[in-house]
């Protein structure tokens, strides 16, 4: 039986590439993240372990500095502890040359030898007055050796000059700035400790117990166990990481098994006859199936091999890749290890195998019958059995209902839901799209014979047209429900941030007017799309002296949302911001008083507009008010880089010593997160299309060979061999397009659910869905013009067969 | 005449090849399919096309009816010498003039017995003629089974669909490849009665190659064909004078 493999594999060697394809990609896939999880794993543990190379005790757990102050003296009184130093770290608003920043601060350690920053420039920061920044930050914000730079320590700021910049290094300690340790107690209670650490000589593990025996609440150790707690920490970020992107692999893998079980079944309906006449001669049902199962052992061999040398070099070349862009994440180099890549290779060996043998076991139950008549037409109809529809409708309800509870907000279940309800869908798929490419049988028919001959073709074998479909639907249902669900997400982030964000940037004079021009001078800005100046005057509201705006329609304009919608001439704006008002609540009648008139005005509470309150313009003209400009609204472009606004703004502002605030960071990192998100999740689930597609040329190539005696008998009669090449193709277009819409319609309902449970009570204003019209109908050409590419080469193939071939007689 | 036409006049002769080879391969695997055939076909008579296997009397057909290119020699059907025809141009010619019956495998499997019938007009995109195709129908006795798919017809019945697929279009030459072969003795009898009705009855030029005596006693001549070249015609032949002829030439 062997020498038979062996044989037919090598003569139909070609036909199993699809196959092997598929196992190449999928097995390649989760290699690389394996390697690549490693990479990062090692690159983290190497990080914690370098910022506290010169620790040998840790403590940790302390409930203040004032604990870890009377630590540090009983430490130091100890023989055997030379030097100790507390870590700390916070979050501080620095001025910057280019613009405010709220940034991370961290603390040099007063003893040399526990200190674990390097500089790539001047020195470290040892005395008061001293900063320095890490070497990326100091980067994009133009800060060199000799700047000063600004710190607001709440009741105070202090003026630090840059001392020198320091090596990105990533790990629990990694800040933007950093200050001497003893600077930490003039910044109030902006930082907090992280951790203490001493250096000792002698045995660690006995400086620890003693230090820990002689302070309660505390927890001390040596510096290797804590380290080795901290990695745990920053692995298991990784590890969640790892998992997910392991889901994209499994859905890769169950696509592959589809494609692996559909080329088998196509190629072993063309072996039909060969292995009824090795049924003839002898060989028994068990055999013929274990010969099956064989090749797809052997399948799954050789492509697991080739997907671990693939999965070695994406690994590799993603390392580098996220070392030139973005040098600061630690990563190790890219190892192959036999944990990372035996699982997998296992893996592609068994689902191919498994994959192989429902066809194994059908191929051996031929009848030896079979060689001995002639050629016979193939086999043309198969039907749908019974209990695949039980089983279907059942998944189906359970899936529903587990959809509708997780609408309560229960995600565990809307998740199985979804799960359940959609391999309820895959396996009515041999129903629904037949009946679907029926329903489009009009429209193929227009296109004339071919078309009609397509249609027909493409219904006759549902069984197979539907395995087919089955990979590029799931493809296509994934990559919709994300994107549709992203598109909502960030529709409902949008109009929450709408609300919560509502201007970009607000200029504005800290007492006295903008200089004259400024308005001009913002609005020419580039990523700026409009710079309203808002004229205001000094006025009397509910008894305190306050800068007032008017609210014009200019000024409206350069405002995100409604929230100033309808903003009439008897209501004031009170921002949330202004610490004058605290006691005045929304709708409450307070008195505006300007020029001598005197106005009752309804309280409208708003946010993210200044700190200054809103009146209409026309009602300071008409009170008589003296208005000058006093802020400048800004709005920027959708696609404007939020740091480049803000330091060009900066540049604008910062001679006239104004002030900025505004939502412009805040929204555009958000936004950008999402994006990345989506590409990422996209571009994983288009790994698993790209196998589906495959599956479709497959399946094209392989029913072209099959059908050879009735393209040659078309062509016999008449048909050209543009008309055949034509006929293949609507076929492909009906398979993909078919898949594609369901896919697509599907997709939708997914996402509408999910959005509706996971964030329908965050952001309750915007509407569920929103439907990113251009980016559907893009994932519907590209599949249909990938359907469309698939069956370029079969189409070749089958124009090249001669008329009448294998038809005549002799 | 250009390839869709129907020929003006009626001539006397359909076919001729004219000193017609066909070789397959190159070097010492070189076979010598035909090496001169010279054959003319009458209108409106049935010729049958006989030999041993191996005798290249298959390849003669495809020769004739457009399927193959010769290598060497002419081929005329009515006024056009199919020899100097691009590949799209036999399609088109073969979609009007000629119809085929093979002897097994003639319909397209997912289509209904009247769509096979209808395939090459629609091919060629020409309304049928619907009052053929109701005499057709009665006279080859389908009208029962027009809806029917060919895995439902039995082999006698999928023949009679080809013939009256070949009859369909009225092509200048209809030929039928063995297309017996595959039924038993009430059926074949059957088929070679229908052929011969149609060309006694309807003027049908008709070709048939086989290697089946008692099947090409139906012809109005045999022609012998042995090692690629034309041995022997027999004119009104009888089962008989062609077991003689073929006796003579020792197949």
């Amino acid at each position: 039986m062997r020498n038979v493999i062996l044989a037919s594999m090598r003569t139909y060697a070609r036909r199993y590439v699809a196959a092997l394809v598929a196992v190449v990609i999928a097995t390649g896939f989760i290699v690389a993240i394996n390697i690549l999880s490693a990479a990062a794993r090692d690159g983290a543990n190497e990080t914690v372990g370098r910022q506290y190379r010169g620790a040998d005790v840790a403590a940790t757990d302390a409930e203040g500095p004032r604990e870890y102050a009377s630590l540090r003296k009983r430490a130091l009184a100890d023989r055997d502890v030379t030097a100790a130093t507390v870590n700390w770290r916070g979050w501080i608003e620095a001025a910057l040359p280019d613009g405010p920043k709220t940034v991370s601060v961290g603390s040099v350690a007063t003893d040399r030898g526990l200190r674990w920053q390097d500089t790539s420039a001047g020195r470290l920061p040892t005395s008061d007055g001293e900063i320095a920044m890490s070497a990326s930050q100091a980067k994009r914000h133009h800060v060199r050796v000799g700047d000063v730079v600004k710190l607001d320590a709440g009741d105070h700021e202090l003026k630090l000059t840059v001392t020198g910049i320091v090596d990105d290094q990533d790990g629990p300690l990694r800040s933007v700035l950093y200050v001497p340790e003893r600077t930490f107690a003039s910044l109030g209670d902006v930082a907090e400790p992280v951790d203490e650490v001493f250096a000792a000589n002698g045995d660690p593990a006995a400086v620890a117990s003693r230090l820990d025996r002689a302070t309660t609440g505390l927890t001390v150790q040596t510096a290797n166990a804590y380290e080795r707690e901290l990695r745990l920490r920053a692995t298991q970020g990784i590890d969640i990481f790892q998992k997910l992107i392991l889901v994209f692999a499994g859905i890769s893998l169950f696509v592959g098994a589809l494609v692996i079980a559909n080329t088998f079944t196509i190629l072993l309906a063309q072996r039909a006859r060969d292995l009824a006449l090795l049924r003839c001669v002898g060989a028994i049902r068990a055999q013929i199936a274990r010969s099956v199962v064989a090749e797809g052992l052997l399948i799954g061999a050789i492509g697991a091999a080739i997907g671990v040398v693939l999965g070695y070099a994406i690994a590799v070349v993603s390392t580098a890749a996220i070392g030139h862009w973005s040098p600061s994440t630690p990563m190790g180099t890219p190892t192959l290890t036999l944990g990372g890549v035996l699982l997998p290779v296992l893996l592609g060996i068994g689902v191919t195998t498994a994959a192989s043998y429902l066809p194994a076991r059908r191929a051996g139950s031929q009848s030896p019958l079979a060689a001995l008549q002639p050629q016979e037409a193939v086999h043309v109809r198969t039907r749908s059995g019974a209990a695949r529809l039980v089983f279907a409708a059942g998944f189906l309800l359970v899936g529903t209902a587990g959809l509708v509870l997780g609408l309560q907000g229960v995600l565990v279940s809307g998740l199985l839901g979804g799960m359940l309800s959609f391999v309820g869908v895959l396996l009515l798929t041999p129903v629904l799209v037949p009946t679907a490419i029926r329903t489009v049988g009009p429209l193929a028919r227009r296109a004339g014979v071919p078309g009609r001959l397509a249609h027909a073709n493409s219904m006759r074998n549902p069984r197979r047209t539907a395995a087919t479909s089955t990979a590029l639907l799931i493809g296509v249902t994934l990559i919709t429900s994300v994107v549709v669900g992203s598109a909502s997400i960030s529709n409902k982030v949008n109009t929450s941030l709408d609300t919560n964000h509502p201007a970009d940037l607000v200029v504005s004079a800290s007492d006295g007017s903008l200089p004259a021009g400024i308005g001009k001078r913002l609005a020419a800005v580039e990523g700026v799309s409009r710079a309203v100046e808002v004229q205001g005057t000094q006025a009397r509201l509910d008894g305190q002296e306050e800068t007032v705006l008017g609210v014009d329609r200019a000024a409206r304009t350069a405002v995100h949302g409604d929230v100033l919608r309808g903003l009439s001439a008897d209501e004031v704006v009170i921002p949330a911001e202004s610490r004058d008002f605290d006691d005045v609540g929304s709708g409450d009648k307070i008195m505006l008083s300007v020029g001598g008139q005197a106005r009752e005005l309804k309280v409208r509470y708003a946010v993210g507009l200044g700190d200054a309150p809103m009146v209409t313009r026309s009602l300071l003209d008409e009170m008589g008010a003296q208005t000058t400009p006093r802020a400048a609204w800004i709005r920027a472009t959708d696609s404007a880089d939020a740091g480049d606004v803000m330091s060009d703004v900066h540049a604008i502002t910062k001679a006239s010593d104004l002030d900025i605030t505004g939502g412009l960071p805040d929204r555009a990192d958000i936004l950008q997160i999402l994006a990345i998100v989506l590409a990422i999740t996209v571009g994983f689930l288009a790994i698993a299309v790209l196998i589906a597609l495959i599956g479709v040329g497959n399946t094209l190539s392989l029913s072209v060979l099959e059908r050879v005696r009735e393209n040659s008998l078309l062509r016999a009669m008449g048909l050209e061999r543009s008309g055949l090449r034509a006929m293949l193709a609507i076929e492909a277009l009906l398979m993909a397009g078919v898949s594609a819409a369901l896919g697509i319609g599907l997709g939708t309902l997914y996402a509408w659910f999910g959005v509706k449970t996971v964030a329908d009570d965050i952001f309750a204003s915007a509407p569920s869905l929103t439907i990113p019209w251009a980016q559907v109908a893009m994932i519907f050409v590209v599949a249909a013009a990938a359907g469309l590419a698939a069956c370029v080469l079969p189409a070749r193939q089958a124009a090249r067969i001669a008329p009448a071939a294998g038809l005549v007689a002799d | 005449m250009t390839v869709l036409d129907p020929p003006a006049t009626i001539p006397a002769i359909a076919a001729r090849a004219t000193a017609l080879t066909k070789v397959y391969g190159s070097g010492e695997a070189q076979v010598h399919a035909l090496a001169g055939v010279d054959l003319t076909i009458d209108t409106a008579k049935f010729t049958a096309i006989m030999g041993p296997s191996g005798s290249g009397k298959s390849t003669l057909m495809h020769c004739l009816a457009g399927l193959d290119q010769a290598t060497s020699g002419d081929v005329q059907v009515g006024d056009l010498t199919l020899t100097s025809l691009s590949d799209n141009e036999l399609t088109r010619f073969r979609r009007r003039h000629v119809g085929f019956v093979f002897q097994a495998f003639n319909l397209l499997p997912m289509l209904t017995a009247k769509q096979n019938m209808l395939l090459p007009l629609d091919l060629a995109g020409a309304d049928p003629d619907w009052a053929w195709f109701d005499e057709l129908v009665e006279v080859l006795g389908l009208a029962e089974r027009l809806g029917h798919r060919p895995s439902q017809l039995s082999g006698g019945q999928q023949q009679r669909v080809a013939i009256a697929r070949a009859l369909m279009s009225r092509p200048t030459i209809v030929f039928a490849d063995e297309p017996t072969g595959n039924l038993d003795s009430h059926s074949s009898a059957e088929v070679l009665g229908f052929l011969r009705r149609s060309v006694r009855e309807l003027g049908q030029t008709t070709v048939m190659v086989t290697h089946e005596p008692s099947a090409a006693a139906y012809a109005d001549r045999v022609v012998l064909i042995a090692d690629g070249r034309v041995a022997t015609q027999i004119d009104n032949p009888t089962q008989d004078s062609i077991l003689d002829a073929l006796r003579r030439i020792g197949g």
